[in-house]
């Protein structure tokens, strides 16, 4: 790894070779570790569930295993899901909208900062089971309530890291690109977005996860479909093997939908970078 | 999703100004840029929508009618027929099982985190599980929780030590793995006494970090006790607001809700900023990425 192209297989000192072996060593070890961790977690999971609870209350992690294969094949698990993804979708759609409006205001007007500073950090620090509730009394049993809260709790996220994105942009790139003639369209598109454009998508990423949560939430509250009302129905009827099938399948869900949307749009974007960069880890 | 609980707060946004707005005399220009008057506006905007909402949609209850409830709750007034007001016995009950619950949670997230931190070892070990517990919905540790134990208080305790200790270790994990490595040989080869090495290095290098996994403690940990309370309790605020929710009493419940939000915001003014002012004082501007003077 360290040894530079030039030097021929031959002559290889004995030193790197010991450098070699003790970084593969250091790489194996530490996936062995994970390995290590998961059997500790799933070993875990089996003894508390054989001694400390009955089946009943906690059943064994292939019993969940089953029951969420049992789920993804044969129940109404299709419509379920694309409710509760429509709803998330639609919700994060709505949110980008009104952040690319306020993130402007924020990064183009101190007035505007101060004061959807104090009504963002607001409702960033209202407790989501609140909104979920109101949206219970507010809108009833319906779509529009996991939307509309989806959006609510998307929005500050995006916003601020849009506007830090916009304020964080060299100036003197912008100063430049003016002084040798370039429009505003021009440096707009062929500065100020490429520039912004890493630090909107973490926030995305970061509003994704919190809007699908709170979608999740309301859906426990108000709704009559999706992966939330599942959940509670399961818990209703004392199903703990059914709610923890769901569970796991919202948690794998979302890592998919993590790593498979928003990681690869980021890859993406960021390969015009130089690696030190462009690599988030 | 490693990195995706870490550093949580908003770029840009902390709870208190380092730096106050210049007194100068009252003008009209002067007056519209006060912190205190632009805050007053923000008010303005919230009071001002929920209004619109009652005036919309006439089951949600007018601020003069949940204003009137909560006094009425308040005051063991009573609400009609043999309903009585209660508020400060499921209040102090709510947070004693609060302080619980943070006070086991907190410690051992931290341990949890520096374990992970300091250790490739304990990271590769502990990590996903970690991950697993955060990517978990609060509502489900609240669900199960209810349904192990009762109506004890046991339920509400476990569900928020449980949702407190993962984001209190990512953090503080994240926040010990940025320590500058060139400052930690440094001061080792300057022969730094590991106890100031220890105060100076990791407490000042992973004291943001650790903030903002406190914060969110406190954030998620009231927000999961809510939902146990609502769900599977006879006891505390989340157990009252459900009560009024149930008795088809929609000023009482909003008023319940609001007075959670309330709360949340006075732990965080009461606890947090302050001791994050205290934290701070030797660096002014710790994680602040924009922050131009007004």
């Amino acid at each position: 790894m360290t040894t530079a192209p030039t030097v021929a297989p031959g002559s290889v000192s004995a030193l790197s070779a010991r450098e070699l072996r003790r970084a593969a060593w250091s790489r194996w070890g530490y996936r062995l570790s994970v390995v290590a961790g998961w059997a500790v977690f799933v070993g875990v999971w089996y003894l508390v569930a054989r001694f400390v609870f009955t089946p009943q209350q906690l059943p064994q992690p292939h019993v969940v295993a089953t029951e969420a294969w049992d789920v993804l094949t044969q129940r109404d698990f299709s419509t379920n899901i694309q409710a509760s993804i429509l709803r998330v979708a639609a919700g994060f759609l709505l949110a980008l909208v009104l952040s690319v409006g306020l993130g402007l205001l924020i990064a183009y007007s101190k007035w505007w900062r101060r004061l959807l500073n104090s009504l963002l950090l607001f409702i960033v620090s209202v407790p989501t089971v609140s909104f979920a509730i109101l949206s219970l009394i507010v809108l009833g049993i319906s779509p529009m309530g996991p939307i509309i809260n989806a959006m609510l709790v998307a929005t500050p996220y995006i916003t601020m890291n849009l506007a830090q994105g916009l304020t964080g942009v060299d100036r003197r790139l912008i100063v430049m690109s003016e002084s040798f003639g370039r429009t505003r369209p021009q440096i707009i598109t062929g500065v100020l977005i490429p520039s912004s454009l890493l630090s909107i998508l973490s926030g995305a990423r970061l509003a994704f996860a919190v809007a699908w949560r709170m979608e999740l939430l309301t859906e426990v509250f108000a709704s009559s479909e999706g992966i939330g009302f599942q959940i509670r129905r399961s818990f209703e009827s004392y199903d703990i093997r059914g709610m923890l099938a769901w569970a796991v399948l919202f948690i794998i869900i979302m890592l998919l939908i993590e790593n498979l949307v928003f990681r690869q749009i980021e890859r993406r974007l960021s390969r015009w970078r130089s690696p030190e960069v462009g690599t988030t880890q | 999703m490693s990195d995706i609980h870490a550093y949580q707060s908003l770029p840009g946004l902390r709870q208190h100004d380092s730096r106050p707005a210049a007194e100068g005399p009252l003008t009209m220009r002067g007056l519209l840029r006060r912190p205190w008057f632009i805050r007053l506006v923000a008010v303005g905007v919230l009071v001002f929508i929920w209004q619109w909402v009652t005036w919309v949609n006439t089951r949600v209850p007018g601020i003069d009618e949940i204003v009137r409830f909560m006094v009425t709750e308040m005051t063991g007034g009573s609400h009609g027929g043999a309903l009585t007001g209660e508020f400060w016995e499921p209040l102090s009950l709510s947070l004693q099982r609060y302080a619980i619950g943070l006070a086991v949670g907190i410690p051992a997230g931290a341990l949890l985190g520096l374990v992970i931190g300091a250790s490739r070892w304990a990271r590769g070990l502990f990590n996903d599980t970690v991950l697993v517990l955060l990517a978990l919905p609060a509502v489900v540790w609240a669900f199960l929780a209810s349904l192990w134990f009762g109506l004890s208080s046991a339920g509400p305790i476990l569900a928020v030590i449980l949702t407190a200790v993962p984001f209190v270790a990512v953090n503080l994990a994240a926040g010990v793995r940025n320590i500058d490595p060139g400052l930690i040989e440094m001061s080792r080869s300057y022969g730094v006494p590991a106890g100031r090495r220890l105060r100076h290095l990791l407490l000042g290098g992973t004291l943001p970090s650790a903030f903002t996994g406190l914060r969110l403690a406190f954030m998620t940990g009231w927000n999961s006790l809510l939902i146990v309370e609502w769900f599977g309790a006879t006891s505390g605020v989340g157990w009252r607001a459900r009560f009024w929710y149930d008795a088809l009493r929609y000023p009482g419940f909003v008023a319940w809700i609001f007075l959670f939000v309330i709360l949340i915001t006075v732990f965080d003014r009461l606890l947090l900023s302050p001791l994050e002012r205290r934290a701070f004082q030797w660096n002014q501007q710790p994680t602040l990425t924009f922050e131009e003077e007004l």
